[in-house]
């Protein structure tokens, strides 16, 4: 008698599993992509709904954090920034964003908060792009799988961001970055 | 300066993103000449701690609020839950009749008032379609697990009130029995668009959205959109829309008892 055979699918609790991991990163690609908290809140359950629907749709063995970013993007994309219905009043600043505790106004935070000013001030899908790639660590080919655009795009993307944010960091006050590595 | 197709290739080699071959072309094109080895160190200023200047927006972000929501997802595929109910026969004809009855009343009470309307070109179903297609987002695990003390949640309706330019504090704090959740002042087409939530522990969230419009007064309709049950009307200065799964008529009553309440409180 033969033993059936399981298909390489992952389950809905596997998926649930992963998810309950994910839940802050896939938060912050929302903060990212609307600048609002509340509908980073929205955009995560919705991809939670979405990724346990579509669980027999993951490629068991694959990144599923890079497949949870491609739904959150797709409905970030298709349903919540095209409607005219908007959160709030526009543009948050990363540094209301990010709201630090007390004494927190260390030189760590300063740049940080002008890091992310940075890439917030970025056009949308540049900001989605340099976000993937050097916050998040994705190549430019996983960049390409989950903004479903050619690896091509992602070259021009990332390159108009450096450009543009070499010119900002270049201007006269914001010229004392430390190199990479976390300051202190 | 500006971005040329250079830069892509002076980009992808700053990520190690080129194969053997490209990178040596780079190396020397930025050997060979000045421009492109200035251009290349002006790039790599935006070598940033991207990574790390992010790392705290994680621990921003609300952990528990979110596995509470998670777990509220039920599971596809298990779509009908038994009831251990010994009179479970019962329990679910009883289901079924305020199911159908709720159906056919609701399509008795929209057909008669669509009769009565004159079904002109309505500029406001634009607005209405977008604020439910929104709403149809919402479902009760978001505000379920939303609890903002009262105090802020009075100062979100004052906030409301004056951008809308309508009184709407304290009243507003309960609709019908039903606690306020939360009060945004969202955006539409530029112009302040309030979105007062509540929450029926049956029906799931209940959302009143005003929008200035001088449009002129007109009285209450209903519609179903994206699978929500609407009732609008509209007063001299503003355009109301409530939205929620509930019943035709129970959302009725609901706006008929704020409509008066607001009409009350505006008098000019």
């Amino acid at each position: 008698m033969r033993q059936a055979v399981e298909a390489p699918i992952a389950s809905e609790q596997d998926i649930r599993t992963g998810l309950s991991q994910y839940l802050a990163r896939l938060w912050r690609y929302g903060v990212m992509l609307s600048h609002h908290r509340d509908t980073a809140d929205d955009l995560v359950q919705a991809t939670c709904v979405r990724a346990l629907e579509r669980s027999a749709q993951f490629a068991a063995g694959s990144r599923l954090d890079h497949w949870l970013f491609a739904i959150l993007h797709s409905i970030w994309l298709n349903e919540v920034r095209a409607r005219r219905v908007r959160e709030g009043q526009g543009f948050v600043e990363a540094s209301e964003t990010l709201t630090f505790d007390g004494a927190a106004k260390t030189e760590t935070h300063i740049l940080a908060v002008q890091i992310m000013n940075h890439v917030h001030a970025l056009p949308e899908a540049q900001r989605s792009a340099v976000f993937l790639c050097y916050v998040e660590g994705l190549s430019y080919r996983e960049v390409a799988d989950v903004l479903q655009i050619p690896v091509g795009t992602v070259m021009s993307r990332l390159a108009a961001a450096r450009a543009r944010i070499a010119e900002a960091t270049s201007e006269p006050k914001t010229s004392t970055f430390p190199s990479r590595g976390k300051a202190q | 300066m500006t971005k040329t197709p250079m830069d892509e290739l002076l980009v992808a080699y700053l990520d190690g993103e080129l194969d053997a071959a490209r990178r040596a072309e780079v190396e020397a094109a930025v050997s060979a000449d000045a421009g492109t080895a200035a251009r290349l160190a002006t790039l790599r200023q935006s070598d940033l701690p991207f990574s790390e200047s992010f790392e705290p927006l994680l621990g921003q972000a609300p952990q528990q609020k979110l596995e509470a929501m998670l777990a509220a997802i039920p599971s596809p595929q298990t779509t009908v839950r038994p009831a251990r109910s010994i009179s479970r026969r019962g329990l679910i004809a009883a289901a079924l009749g305020c199911l159908v009855s709720g159906i056919a009343l609701d399509r008795a009470f929209i057909a008669v008032q669509n009769l009565a309307s004159s079904r002109s070109a309505d500029e406001e179903a634009d607005w209405r379609g977008e604020v439910a297609e929104y709403l149809a987002l919402y479902t009760p695990e978001t505000l379920r697990n939303m609890t903002i003390e009262e105090s802020k949640r009075t100062a979100q309706l004052q906030h409301a009130s004056q951008r809308l330019g309508l009184q709407l504090d304290p009243f507003a704090m309960s609709l019908g029995g039903l606690e306020m959740r939360r009060t945004q002042v969202l955006e539409y087409d530029g112009k302040p668009l309030g979105q007062i939530m509540y929450l029926d522990p049956q029906h799931g969230p209940v959302a009143l959205c005003i929008i200035a419009s001088t449009a002129g007064s007109k009285k209450m309709r209903t519609e179903q959109r994206s699978g929500l049950n609407l009732v609008y009307w509209s007063s001299d200065t503003h355009a109301f829309v409530m939205a929620a799964r509930n019943p035709i008529a129970d959302l009725h009553a609901r706006a008929e008892e704020i409509r008066y309440e607001l009409a009350d409180r505006n008098q000019v």
